[in-house]
């Protein structure tokens, strides 16, 4: 729920805009409601508006990818209730500098039916500085699993439309940019079917951690198949040299099996039974990750301690 | 990300004293600012959290690292530790610390949660 105590904006067409000074904690996720009211303080109808805003080190200076930062804004309750949100992510914040940590910032209001633009608030950003940031350093460091490799082994997502949306992708690729993200593609002919886990627009921008990897058919990999071994060892695929694990790098990993019905673990046991046990003697924990719709991206999405 | 807080708190900010040699424990209950509060992170399907020592806060390397717990995470009481060896690591003189939780939020099994990174405490460390 928004703070009843969020600070009041005025808009209208009149006169100069608000001012409201940001303070940021770097390295932490920062929110602000601000209660954008009219000229009788009323809260303002704010259908049919979208919003933009940048934080820059001072006015006038130029973009560049260290002074000039996106800030996102939704609505939240309604947009007719007047309130809107900023947030400066933690992700952001880490561009912020230690040193002469100040910035500032404005919002741009643009009515859509008219285009009509106008400043609905500015001000200073005052930053915080941070000590702790979650993801920095080694693996020792990485609390949450910023780095995990993530392995999902799965047949079909019902032609894609049961895969990740492509906000969903991209979401994921803006909060683990260094997690590897594999997907290995049980098949009776040895040849991966793309098509049958995502659709054409997401498969144009999903990064594979196979990366421009082209040895295995002379096009980078975006699906590699494996065997539906059946139980049976002869038949098993070798999924830990498959996805080029180096022994001694890593001591965790997350795995998702699908088991929602076109296959199961039975699928590919022995493979399974093959990968665990190369993981142990690797010293390797395997984080086992579940989704029952089919969705190959959602078990990988969050914490992965 | 959704677009709300996850938490609604204002961050403590305290200065630590301490002894070389010895082990060190400092508790921090953390408030709900709309309940007063203590803040349950239990109801969370995930929350870590963690809190490191720099002597500059410029500087790339750390001084220490606070073992950081829950005391209780149902009445968000946080527990920062340093054993005597780390203590005793320390060079007499000023410090800066900070404590930062990761909540994730996830409503259902099959749907991504909300990951949510929030300073809880912040302040100088005087090490005598």
């Amino acid at each position: 729920m928004p703070n009843v105590n969020s600070p009041k904006i005025e808009f209208d067409k009149k006169g100069s805009s608000s001012r409201f000074n940001l303070d940021v904690n770097q390295y932490a996720d920062n929110y602000y409601n601000l209660k954008i009211v009219g000229s009788g303080g009323t809260a303002y109808n704010l259908t049919g508006f979208g919003f933009s805003g940048t934080i820059r080190k001072h006015i006038g200076s130029s973009s560049t990818s260290t002074d000039t930062i996106s800030v996102g804004f939704d609505t939240i309750g309604g947009q007719s209730v007047g309130i809107i949100t900023a947030k400066v992510t933690n992700s952001l914040t880490t561009s912020f500098t230690k040193i002469s940590p100040r910035y500032t910032y404005d919002i741009i209001a643009t009515e859509h039916s008219s285009g009509y633009k106008r400043q609905l608030v500015s001000g200073d950003v005052n930053v915080n500085v941070g000590i702790t940031q979650v993801g920095s350093g080694d693996e020792g460091d990485d609390i949450i699993g910023q780095n995990r490799i993530c392995i999902a082994i799965i047949d079909e997502s019902n032609n894609g439309d049961n895969a990740p949306s492509i906000a969903e992708y991209n979401t994921f690729r803006e909060t683990f940019p260094n997690r590897k993200h594999y997907l290995l593609q049980p098949v009776s002919s040895g040849v991966a079917d793309t098509s049958k886990l995502m659709i054409s627009s997401l498969e144009s921008i999903y990064v594979s951690g196979f990366g421009t990897d082209t040895s295995f058919n002379g096009s980078e990999i975006k699906v590699h198949p494996v065997n539906r071994d059946g139980g049976s060892a002869d038949n098993a695929s070798d999924w830990f040299d498959i996805v080029g694990i180096q022994t001694g790098t890593i001591t965790k990993l997350a795995l998702f099996v699908d088991v929602s019905g076109s296959m199961t673990l039975a699928t590919v046991a022995a493979s399974y039974a093959k990968f665990i046990g190369t993981c142990t003697d690797a010293g390797i924990t395997v984080r086992q990750e579940s989704n029952s719709v089919e969705d190959w991206l959602e078990p990988f999405s969050g914490i992965l301690a | 990300m959704a677009n709300k807080k996850l938490i609604n708190i204002d961050v403590i900010k305290k200065d630590l004293m301490i002894p070389r040699n010895v082990d060190y424990e400092q508790l921090f209950t953390i408030n709900d600012n709309s309940t007063g509060t203590g803040v349950s992170f239990s109801g969370f399907s995930s929350s870590i959290l963690t809190s490191k020592v720099k002597q500059n806060p410029n500087s790339t390397s750390f001084a220490a690292t606070f073992t950081a717990t829950y005391s209780d995470a149902s009445s968000g009481i946080i527990k920062l530790t340093l054993t005597a060896d780390q203590t005793k690591a320390l060079k007499s003189g000023r410090y800066f610390y900070d404590v930062v939780v990761i909540n994730e939020d996830k409503p259902s099994a099959d749907v991504a949660g909300d990951l949510h990174t929030e300073r809880l405490v912040q302040g100088q460390l005087i090490v005598e």
